[in-house]
């Protein structure tokens, strides 16, 4: 029952068609403009951009992931669709999930397509590609549920797009280190699995904290209309 | 679970005679202790063999940081007990609390950075703990951000709550990672050690400066929600009964 009722929340979110899909390629557009600028601001020397290539991937990834954050509850919430979620009874916290498994999805998949170009021009070895991906994909999907957090509370308050980035950055700085480490271990020959290992760990630990504590916002949004 | 003897706590008006009672006491006794300490930490105590007198930051940066920590995790209390026992006392302590940790947390860096100077050589160092001063300093920061971002502060009590418990639960993975970070990036160290061992003719000077420290804490703490509830109950005054309140200015 939870799950095929996931999985109709699920259809619904991936399904909208076009205008999902043109938010997940202006993130990966915004992905790559600003990976594009670390290169412009460090200089081109390749030693340098080699060793800094798997942190500033990273700080791209996370970077931006950011605005797509303000447009995740927003519409549902005015359309009236999460009330109507409310009254039938539907558990918000399946919603959250679906949503953001929904987003995860449409939004990985470019980022990781990018990926082989971005490390050869940032003069990463292709051999740490895969740990770059895997590490990437958990920490943008940790990064999604500290959105739908934020997003949530949020709701309601003046000037919303500042306030998230400023909710959401400390929360973070653990997935961004751990991620980053990963890279490194890899870049270096170390095994890099213990940091993936955290990594996942973290995610998870996420994952249980942050779909509830969202439902109970968006809950309190709904109510003090 | 709301009726758990907890009510006892929330009640205004009795921790507003409460807090009248004891407020005093806290500024009289941290006034006292001030003086004693700071007596005992700029004259009474040895200056370091190493550091020279720089050392004598250490009284006011140390209990800063403690105050900062603890000022959050009792936001993270408040916030807890606003959103379970829904006490609205429990949201006035947690705004009460919110520029105090804050401005603990910046006396801490800025007194740190200032030990650093002639310490270090330089006034920053990404250090384990600098970095996780810095994002206590960042957590306060983001609750005061939402607290404000909304129309009123009451509107934003139960967003902010959440964000507070959240940044509590946090906290040791942040702190926890912040230390793996540096020790896996340790650069040529500029530091001798990870902290001082720390000789008694100084530990004492510490711990009354601590006390005075806490107790002015307490103090502003209680005078600040005393503070608030007062506006509260004005502000409902003034929204039940707005011809009353003009009548009653106008006299005045």
């Amino acid at each position: 029952m939870m799950m095929t009722l996931f999985w109709l929340l699920f259809k619904g979110e991936v399904g909208k068609g076009w205008p999902v899909i043109a938010d997940a390629l202006s993130q990966a557009a915004f992905f790559i403009m600003i990976a594009v600028l670390f290169p412009l601001a460090v200089g081109p020397a390749p030693d340098r951009l080699a060793e800094l290539a798997g942190a500033l991937i990273w700080i791209a990834a996370l970077l931006s992931a950011i605005p797509a954050f303000d447009r995740l509850f927003i519409e549902d919430m005015r359309s009236g669709w999460c009330e109507q979620l409310l009254s039938y009874g539907t558990p918000l916290w399946l919603y959250i999930y679906a949503k953001l498994a929904g987003w995860f999805v449409l939004s990985i998949l470019p980022l990781i397509g990018i990926l082989p170009f971005l490390s050869i021009m940032m003069g990463l070895s292709l051999a740490s590609l895969p740990v770059l991906a895997l590490s990437l994909s958990v920490g943008v999907f940790a990064m999604l549920l500290l959105g739908g957090l934020a997003a949530g509370l949020s709701m309601g308050a003046r000037r919303s797009a500042m306030l998230l980035s400023v909710l959401i950055l400390p929360l973070m700085l653990p997935v961004l280190i751990f991620g980053v480490m990963a890279v490194e271990a890899s870049i270096a020959g170390q095994p890099a699995w213990p940091h993936i290992k955290l990594l996942l760990a973290l995610c998870l630990f996420f994952a249980v904290i942050c779909p509830p504590a969202t439902q109970f916002a968006l809950k309190s949004a709904i109510e003090e209309r | 679970m709301a009726n758990l003897k907890f009510d006892a706590l929330a009640n205004p008006s009795q921790f507003a005679r409460l807090a009248r009672k004891i407020a005093p006491i806290c500024l009289f006794g941290s006034m006292i202790l001030f003086g004693w300490g700071l007596y005992l930490a700029l004259f009474g105590s040895p200056a370091d063999y190493q550091q020279g007198e720089s050392v004598r930051i250490m009284y006011v940066h140390v209990p800063a940081a403690w105050l900062a920590l603890s000022g959050y995790l009792g936001l993270g209390l408040s916030a807890l007990f606003f959103i379970v026992w829904k006490h609205q006392l429990a949201d006035i302590a947690a705004q009460a609390i919110m520029p105090v940790g804050a401005g603990f947390a910046l006396i801490c860096l800025i007194t740190g950075s200032l030990w650093g100077k002639p310490i270090w050589g330089t006034y920053w160092v990404w250090d384990a703990r600098l970095t996780s001063m810095l994002v206590l300093f960042l957590f306060f920061i983001g609750y005061g951000a939402l607290r404000f971002g909304f129309d009123t502060p009451e509107k934003g009590a139960k967003m902010a709550s959440i964000l507070a418990l959240i940044g509590c639960i946090n906290l040791p993975i942040v702190k926890f990672s912040v230390d793996w970070w540096h020790t896996l990036h340790q650069p040529a160290s500029i530091l001798r050690s990870g902290g001082m061992a720390i000789d008694s003719s100084m530990l004492w000077p510490l711990f009354v400066m601590f006390a005075a420290f806490q107790l002015f804490f307490i103090w502003i703490i209680l005078h600040r929600m005393l503070w608030m509830l007062a506006l509260r109950r004005l502000e409902r005054r003034n929204q039940t009964a707005p011809a009353a309140t003009a009548r009653m200015s106008a006299e005045q």
